[in-house]
């Protein structure tokens, strides 16, 4: 038996949902004890975590690894050290790989080269359909059994809505979760958000209702076939309305938004910065203070990197030849502290958003500080100062907007299974 | 939970704050490269108009050569076909003396895999001094500029459906020359604005010299209700638009904008929105009118009207060798005095 105690932290309780002051201790890979201070808890190391922010290590429902077939832009080993030093101990990955995740031999090649990497519990999402063709159903139930945590189409909508309702249908059957990125195909062509800034610089445009279109028939189908569906990377204002609405209508859909779209815009896009060039885009100011609120008031269940590592050559090109998505995990917890300091999210509820939130989507045992729950734990400096940089980062993919930008918190002790993956200092007593 | 609210009123963030705005100027203002209208001030736009009237004969020819551009190489790289815009910058660069290189690269280096930016580094190898680019991506001219040394003046030659600014600046030309002073005009801009690189840098133009009234008109599906934050009119009806209008600009309709479903056929476009010498008459009397060309008549504008009276269209090219000397004597003289403010940097 190693049992480790945090002391004097503030740690997130899940259940109060608030911040609360005292002990969290971790025997053999398992939280032991949360709560006051107890003079009986005996424990072989003491961590003093006085002034620090303890919470449940954090979920990532959507990440790019590249690994296998892209090794390239980014391994499962950079990216899950770049996790690791953001408190992620949980990262779904997505199945665009090459071979892509459609068959339980990826699945197990996956789960190894995680596992001899820093330690994050890599979660493979599998292919919803083979070869993410929209057109045959993959075996799920095989690749659940193999490791998959959830079924995608990646950043292939389905075209065809047979095929769509079948798959809701298929995989209700199983109690599966998908993940779905709502984009009609067909409106989608363009390269940034449809409007003011799209028509000044003469970039194709994807208007919102390549989000609120696909939501609306994804809904319909979500209705019909009682599949267990999580709305992945929300963009737009009307798009949060549809959720809420389906919410309401007690249709059990979820959903999450990449934590870049809760700050940056179409204004960013405005001198072709390429390094803002993203699928769903930046869409409107209107649209990221929609999609604030809508994590504020649980709309929004969950808040995904939406980790889209790339060669520095995919960037190096104008706006429109460059290839989507940003390279999301360093800044990750940054961002989110700078969110709850910024706006009008209690820091309660916006932890919320990236442990138990997600956990309770996709019924995970982590994502709470639980006697009994794994002792998968962050613990957060949030008064230490840092300024981003690009050549500080750990992901192979550099392609990140947020060079200069000041943060405030950084995550200085990363625990998964009571076992530290990644640790700044040394004060272990 | 609660409702998400309603649509707010947008409190904007300063538009012009990008770094975009910047990298066509010197540390001292001076415009080193051409590559948008937007964003430069009047008497930057004026500068370059008298400059070209210097260069222009009384009936608008560049006749003269001058040595301004002497010992310097000019290398017109365009990505996308064009005979009109190639032919004239060639031309302005030999009458500035410069020794002039073309190169078509969608035959060249693309197609061997080279990237961009491999293309430009091997150029700058060859101690070129400006690059005059077309390309069919919005923006390659800024990512160009961007990553070129700083003793190359990179010129928009037009880039995908963003901007092209030396056409507009020579647009500005032919108006100023027809009509004078540009504050009690009326133009009005017909034809598929939403794809048109020329008509936002007319738009642009046309608005920081102090036009009166821009009208821009055209089907719904080429002229999104979004262009008005451009600061023009925008209208679907090509008759109520022309009514006491002085500059008429018709914009070439591309063929394949009937294959993607944004018009039904070249007859109905003509129909509602042709410049037709019946519809001109809805203009004043003395109204001109201009088109970028290539023409397509009997689809944009019918022939009478292409070659009547009214039309300045092939004054416009003529004054584009005065005006593309212009430009780029300015940005090249201007990138020669700010290295020669910074020692220690060879021109």
């Amino acid at each position: 038996m190693t049992s480790t105690s945090i002391v004097n932290c503030r740690y997130f309780d899940e259940n109060q949902k608030e911040i609360q002051q005292g002990t969290v201790q971790y025997t053999d890979g398992v939280i032991t004890h949360v709560g006051n201070a107890d003079d009986q808890l005996s424990s072989e190391h003491t961590i003093n975590a006085r002034n620090h922010l303890l919470t449940p290590g954090l979920i990532d429902c959507y990440a790019r690894l590249r690994e296998p077939g892209f090794e390239k832009a980014a391994t499962i080993s950079s990216e899950t050290l770049a996790a690791a030093k953001n408190g992620i101990t949980t990262l779904f990955c997505s199945p665009d790989t090459d071979p892509i995740i459609d068959e339980p031999g990826t699945v197990e090649l996956i789960k190894r080269r995680a596992s001899a990497a820093i330690g994050v519990k890599v979660l493979p999402i599998g292919a919803v359909t083979s070869g993410l063709q929209g057109e045959q159903l993959s075996e799920m139930q095989i690749l659940f059994d193999s490791g998959c945590i959830a079924f995608s189409n990646g950043d292939n909508p389905i075209s065809d809505n047979q095929v769509l309702r079948r798959v809701m249908e298929y995989s209700a059957g199983f109690n599966l979760n998908l993940i779905i990125a709502p984009q009609d195909p067909w409106l989608s062509g363009g390269v940034a958000h449809e409007g003011s800034v799209s028509i000044r610089l003469g970039l194709p445009g994807i208007p919102s209702a390549a989000e609120t279109v696909a939501l609306s028939q994804l809904i319909e189908l979500c209705y019909q076939t009682g599949a267990r569906v999580h709305f992945s990377r929300l963009s737009s204002q009307r798009g949060v309305n549809l959720v809420s609405q389906a919410k309401k209508d007690n249709i059990a859909v979820t959903a999450d938004v990449g934590i870049d779209h809760l700050f940056l815009t179409e204004m960013d896009t405005s001198d072709f910065n390429s390094m803002c060039h993203t699928s769903p885009p930046f869409r409107s100011y209107a649209d990221r203070e929609a999609l604030r609120e809508g994590l504020a008031a649980g709309v929004l269940d969950a808040i995904c990197s939406n980790h889209a590592p790339h060669e520095s050559d995919a960037k190096l090109t104008p706006f429109a030849e460059s290839k989507p998505g940003l390279s999301s995990l360093d800044s990750f917890t940054g961002l989110l502290i700078k969110l709850a300091k910024e706006m009008d999210i209690a820091l309660p509820v916006l932890l919320e958003r990236v442990t138990a939130g997600p956990a309770r989507c996709f019924g995970l045992p982590q994502g709470r500080l639980e006697v009994g729950a794994p002792a998968d734990i962050c613990l957060i400096n949030t008064e230490k100062d840092w300024e981003f940089s690009i050549d500080t980062m750990l992901s192979a993919g550099r392609n990140s907007p947020y060079q200069g930008w000041d943060f405030e918190g950084q995550v200085e002790l990363t625990v998964v299974n009571g076992k530290t993956i990644y640790s700044t200092k040394q004060d272990t007593t | 939970m609660t409702d998400i609210k309603p649509q707010q009123a947008i409190t904007k963030p300063d538009i012009m704050r990008s770094a975009q705005r910047d990298i066509q100027l010197t540390d001292a203002g001076d415009l080193k490269h051409f590559l948008t209208i937007e964003g430069l001030k009047k008497d930057r736009l004026i500068e370059i108009l008298d400059t070209a009237e210097s260069f222009a004969g009384a009936n608008g020819k560049a006749a003269k050569k001058v040595p301004l551009l002497r010992g310097k190489t000019v290398a017109n790289l365009f990505f996308e076909n064009s005979t009109r815009t190639r032919t004239t910058f060639e031309l302005a660069a030999k009458r500035l003396s410069a020794d002039v290189l073309n190169i078509n690269v969608n035959v060249s280096a693309v197609t061997k895999g080279e990237t961009l930016l491999d293309t430009l580094r091997n150029l700058q190898a060859m101690q070129c001094d400006m690059f005059v680019v077309r390309h069919s991506s919005s923006g390659a001219a800024h990512f160009i500029a961007s990553h070129v040394e700083p003793h190359i003046s990179v010129i928009n030659a037009g880039d995908g459906q963003h901007s092209h600014p030396t056409q507009a600046m020579l647009d500005m030309f032919a108006i100023r020359r027809n009509k004078g002073d540009f504050s009690n005009l009326k133009v009005v801009i017909v034809g598929d604005i939403l794809h048109s690189r020329v008509a936002r840098s007319q738009i642009h133009a046309l608005n920081i010299l102090g036009t009166g009234n821009i009208t821009a008109v055209g089907p719904k599906t080429l002229l999104p209700q979004q262009m008005r934050e451009l600061g023009v009119h925008v209208r679907h009806d090509l008759d109520g638009a022309l009514v006491g209008a002085d500059v008429v600009i018709g914009l070439r309709l591309q063929k394949e904008r009937m294959r993607s479903a944004l018009l039904s056929t070249e007859d109905e476009y003509y129909r509602s929105f042709g410049l037709t010498a019946r519809r001109m008459r809805l203009a004043k009397p003395d109204a001109i009118v201009m088109h970028p060309g290539p023409t397509n008549r009997g689809v944009e504008i019918e022939a009478s009207v292409a070659d009547g009276p009214q039309s300045i269209i092939l004054e416009q090219v003529t004054g584009g060798i005065a005006v593309r000397m212009a430009i780029m004597s300015i940005t090249m003289g201007n990138i020669e005095k700010s290295l020669a403010a910074k020692p220690g940097v060879q021109p």
